[in-house]
């Protein structure tokens, strides 16, 4: 079987019941002309539609009318203890029913019991850390044209109450640099002093010196 | 003269209205211009005539199409009785922006197929069932035997074929559905309709053929 024969075998379902595109019917068509083989096989799908569509045919053509007419009247009959139906809301021609109507206000009741659990659950169980809002004075902004802030890192105090500004920083990541190694009497200095004011004192140089 | 889409819709639907009924229910049936839409609006305003003149409208489709999905008279009759009922309960459920045949073929494919895998594998049925049960009153017109051995192995094929096959087939190759309109009768999508049409023949084919060759 070749790859022609694969493409149209493929499609003969679909042949037989006119579905194919124009492209596709052509293709199938020219095929069929030149292979003796796909052209038997769309003959029994042929067959084989044929017959379904005469035996529904068949038993279409020839139904008594009194048996459709006593159908009619049963069903009105069944019909008849049933409840009146709702009338449609809304002016004539609405597309609006009451099922509809009805399923728009739960959808409505829905949504709004949705957005005030969204908005007060979490605030009633203290899952927002207010810690986590980084305060107002901070400014971190990309820009830096003109009248630019300078960035900061987070959790970096701000410019009125910093006391590592600059350099100052610097020395004092020496002094917790100096802190990991063995304490030594020549180190120990007094709780609350930054590496900044050691520095300053000539501590932490006498210890370089030392070493 | 009239327009001649139209004239065929009045055709079609004089052919499907059954014999007898009240003259108001005729005409209100009969008329074009009345849309099913308009129909049901009445109906749920307290017109009784209007829904009569629907069930007219479509109930023998509804039989035909609950018939070849389960293939006996009885009980197709009691799926369209059963179908136009659950319709009348739910008339305040109809969306006016869509068709009403989709939604009442919906209600009768949906009886008919759980009645049809209910029963599929009933003892009780047999060839008979499909054949002798058909109401005909062209008694003098004596099918040929040969069209009549075809039709009891068409149903037997029918009768082996899964329901999900049985269905599109049933719409699109008896009843002439398109694609897209089976889709959503049968709340599948339409590529699933072509697959399974494409499938179905396939099934139908083989069963077809080998049901032939054993007979022959």
């Amino acid at each position: 079987m070749t790859s022609a024969c694969q493409y149209c075998r493929g499609r003969l379902p679909s042949f037989v019941g006119e579905e194919l595109s124009a492209a596709e019917l052509n293709a199938v068509r020219a095929h069929l002309r030149d292979c003796l083989a796909c052209r038997n096989e769309a003959s029994s799908f042929l067959r084989a539609r044929n017959a379904l569509q005469a035996t529904g045919a068949a038993t279409a053509s020839g139904p008594a009318e009194p048996f459709f007419a006593q159908m009619h009247a049963d069903i009105l009959a069944s019909v008849a203890v049933e409840p009146a139906p709702a009338p449609a809301v809304g002016w004539p021609g609405s597309r609006w029913s009451v099922a509809r109507w009805r399923g728009v206000r739960w959808a409505i009741a829905a949504a709004a019991v949705l957005a005030l659990t969204v908005a007060v659950w979490p605030v009633r169980n203290g899952l927002l850390d207010r810690r986590a809002i980084p305060s107002a004075g901070i400014v971190v902004s990309p820009y830096a044209g003109p009248g630019a802030q300078p960035m900061q890192p987070l959790g970096f105090e701000g410019p009125g109450e910093s006391r590592n500004q600059g350099m100052r920083g610097r020395a004092e990541l020496h002094g917790i640099v100096d802190r990991d190694e063995p304490r030594s009497p020549v180190r120990a200095m007094p709780v609350g002093i930054s590496g900044t004011h050691a520095a300053q004192a000539g501590i932490l140089t006498g210890q370089r010196r030392a070493r | 003269m009239p327009h001649p889409i139209r004239a065929q819709k009045l055709r079609t639907l004089e052919s499907t209205l059954p014999a007898g009924l009240p003259d108001p229910v005729d005409r209100l049936a009969a008329a074009v211009a009345v849309t099913d839409a308009e129909l049901i609006r009445r109906t749920a305003g307290g017109e009784s005539d209007a829904f009569a003149a629907l069930v007219a409208r479509y109930q023998k489709r509804a039989f035909w199409i609950a018939f070849h999905v389960v293939g006996r008279v009885e009980d197709a009759r009691d799926i369209t009785q059963e179908a136009f009922v659950r319709l009348y309960r739910s008339l305040d459920k109809y969306d006016y922006a869509r068709s009403f045949y989709t939604w009442f073929y919906r209600i009768v494919m949906n009886l008919a197929i759980d009645h049809h895998r209910k029963h599929r594998h009933d003892p009780s049925a047999s060839l008979e069932d499909f054949q002798g049960g058909l109401p005909d009153d062209s008694a003098d017109d004596v099918q040929p035997i040969e069209a009549a051995e075809q039709h009891g192995q068409v149903w037997r094929v029918l009768e082996r074929l899964d329901s999900k096959f049985r269905t599109v087939l049933v719409l699109r190759d008896i009843h002439g559905l398109s694609c897209r309109e089976i889709a959503p009768i049968l709340r599948i999508t339409h590529a699933t309709v072509r697959w399974r049409l494409h499938r179905g023949r396939q099934v139908f084919r083989d069963y077809w053929e080998r049901l032939t060759m054993e007979d022959a």
